[in-house]
């Protein structure tokens, strides 16, 4: 499903400012893979997704990123949405505020579809759109016409989230979506994600701060630092791990404490 | 006075052509787009010069709309694949369109005295009323056609383009197009605004495009205070309605003697200023 080969982003590299972001990543993920993503600020956990998507600024020094056994490094970030379905940190940046939920999921039906000048009919989308609102629970299948600026945060990111699965991608990449929201809403939007990315069987690879989450959802657990995969944790023995296990395999692996607070309390 | 007033409807219909351009990349795509005032003169020269040369007005009409979506394409281009701020962009182009309306018409001014245009009385109802007639339906059927237009996914793609860019991005459609076709579509509408009031002065001018960007704002937001709406088809409707009464405000105050047409410009601004420092102060005493 995704197969990323040696990949190192360095940001000015030669100028005063090089960042090396990323450094000789490999990563391997199964068909219905879901694979949390931990790290301190500025272990490299945003700039990997923002590769893979392939969004303009984060172009690779090194290495090939293959999805669905495509190598993927020559398209830019349009051409990619065929494959990926993402959900940003920001509620704002998934959906189109002034359109209607139903104008919405439409447009995301036809994500990485040719756009053309063909009708968006919305009666023919309206049965199947009703349906999947439902799974959120969330009782937005009964504002389909209502401007999606009047939703919540949390009702917005649900949305987002139904708009990047409702065509099945490839690969569903979760960017600290839950990172904006209040701990009560947080959880509802990882609970419907969990439910969906299970219920259709996606590869997932979400990024979160929160160890707790990061232990309780997905089939395996990476931590990063420094640019680096310190940690690849699977199956069986996540489901044994505590969060003080975590910091302890942390500790050993990168030789350094955590001093992420925000990681810490989460 | 009542002729006064036809006329001002008359302006008012035409103009309303440049405020549906303007709303499309002001409005729909968010972009702030100086080209119109280049593209203006260029749709009125162009038109003016064809109809000079022979050509049949409505051939004239549509030529000025496919050089008027040239002049948006080149700001679009430098816009999105080569990064210019989208103001400078628009400026750069408006300002070589400069010198390119003087090689069209081969003069400052280039006057239709005499020729038929679309404007011609056939009906025998009047100069003001066939101007209104025929203004109305051209109108109506371009606001037809956008109204189609914003129905289909590319139409929707532009609306959400404005909006938010990365979601269109994370759709798989391409942003700079999106951006690049809007640019030309409206630049393209504000052109034929150019040729449709060429024909209707009887003259194109290199100086006609100076301000419009403002007039056309002008009767944008008018509208918008008129018919409070967020449906396209409306919105569209509301542009007109705004123009029309735009230019019976504009056309009042020139009745007060206190005014020349000199101060056109100043008035045109002072209504956009007030339109849009109003609302702020109405929310203040609210509070």
């Amino acid at each position: 499903m995704l197969k990323i080969n040696n990949l190192t982003k360095i940001f000015d590299s030669g100028g005063v400012n090089e960042k090396i972001a990323l450094e000789n990543v490999k990563l391997e993920l199964e068909q219905g893979d879901f694979v949390t993503v931990i790290g301190g600020n500025g272990a490299g956990k945003s700039t990997l997704l923002n590769v893979i998507a392939g969004v303009d600024e984060y172009q690779p020094n090194n290495g090939t990123v293959f999805i669905d056994k495509e190598e993927v490094n020559k398209k830019n970030e349009n051409q990619r949405a065929k494959y990926i379905g993402r959900v940003f940190q920001d509620p704002l940046k998934g959906t189109s505020g002034s359109m209607t939920i139903l104008e919405n999921l439409a447009l995301a039906k036809r994500r990485g579809k040719k756009f053309g000048l063909a009708f968006i009919t919305h009666k023919k989308e309206k049965d199947d759109v009703i349906k999947r609102l439902k799974i959120l629970g969330l009782g937005l299948e009964n504002r389909i016409n209502v401007d999606v600026r009047l939703l919540s945060g949390g009702q917005r990111q649900a949305l987002t989230l139904l708009m990047a699965t409702i065509k099945k991608p490839s690969l569903l990449l979760l960017d600290e979506h839950t990172a904006a929201l209040d701990p009560k809403t947080a959880n509802k939007v990882l609970e419907i994600t969990d439910k969906i990315v299970k219920k259709e069987n996606i590869t997932t690879l979400m990024v979160t701060h929160n160890m707790k989450d990061a232990l309780k959802y997905g089939n395996r657990l990476i931590m990063m630092h420094e640019g680096k995969i310190i940690l690849d944790i699977h199956e069986e023995e996540k489901k044994n791990l505590e969060v003080k296990d975590l910091l302890a395999l942390f500790e050993e692996s990168s030789g350094s404490h955590l001093d992420n607070d925000r990681m810490l309390l989460g | 006075m009542g002729n006064i007033i036809v006329g001002a409807i008359s302006q008012g219909v035409l103009y309303a052509m440049v405020a549906l351009g303007l709303y499309i990349t002001f409005r729909i795509l968010n972009l702030a787009d100086l080209t119109m005032e280049g593209s203006f003169t260029l749709g009125g020269a162009t038109c003016a010069r064809l109809i000079f040369e022979g050509v049949s007005p409505l051939v004239a009409m549509l030529a000025s709309v496919i050089v008027g979506a040239l002049a948006g394409c080149v700001t679009g281009i430098l816009h999105t694949k080569f990064k210019i701020h989208h103001l400078l962009a628009g400026i750069l182009t408006m300002t070589g369109l400069y010198s390119i309306n003087l090689r069209i018409m081969a003069k400052p001014t280039l006057s239709l005295l005499r020729i038929a245009t679309i404007f011609e009385d056939v009906l025998r109802i009047g100069r003001y009323p066939s101007a209104i007639l025929i203004g109305i339906i051209i109108v109506a059927i371009v606001i037809l056609l956008l109204w189609i237009f914003f129905k289909t996914e590319i139409g929707y793609c532009l609306k959400a383009t404005g909006d938010n860019e990365q979601m269109v991005r994370s759709l798989g459609m391409n942003t700079d197009l999106t951006k690049i076709l809007g640019l030309m579509l409206g630049n393209g509408l504000v052109a034929l605004g150019g040729a449709l009031i060429a024909q209707y002065q009887g003259y194109s001018d290199i100086n006609m495009g100076v301000g419009i960007m403002v007039i056309a704002l002008a009767s944008l937001i008018i509208g918008e205070v008129v018919i409070r709406t967020r449906k396209v088809a409306l919105s569209l409707l509301s542009i007109v309605i705004g123009s029309i009464i735009y230019r019976i405000i504009i056309a009042f105050v020139l009745q007060l003697n206190f005014f020349s047409t000199d101060d056109f410009r100043l008035m045109t601004a002072a209504i956009v200023m007030i339109a849009l420092i109003a609302p702020n102060f109405l929310k203040r005493e609210v509070k």
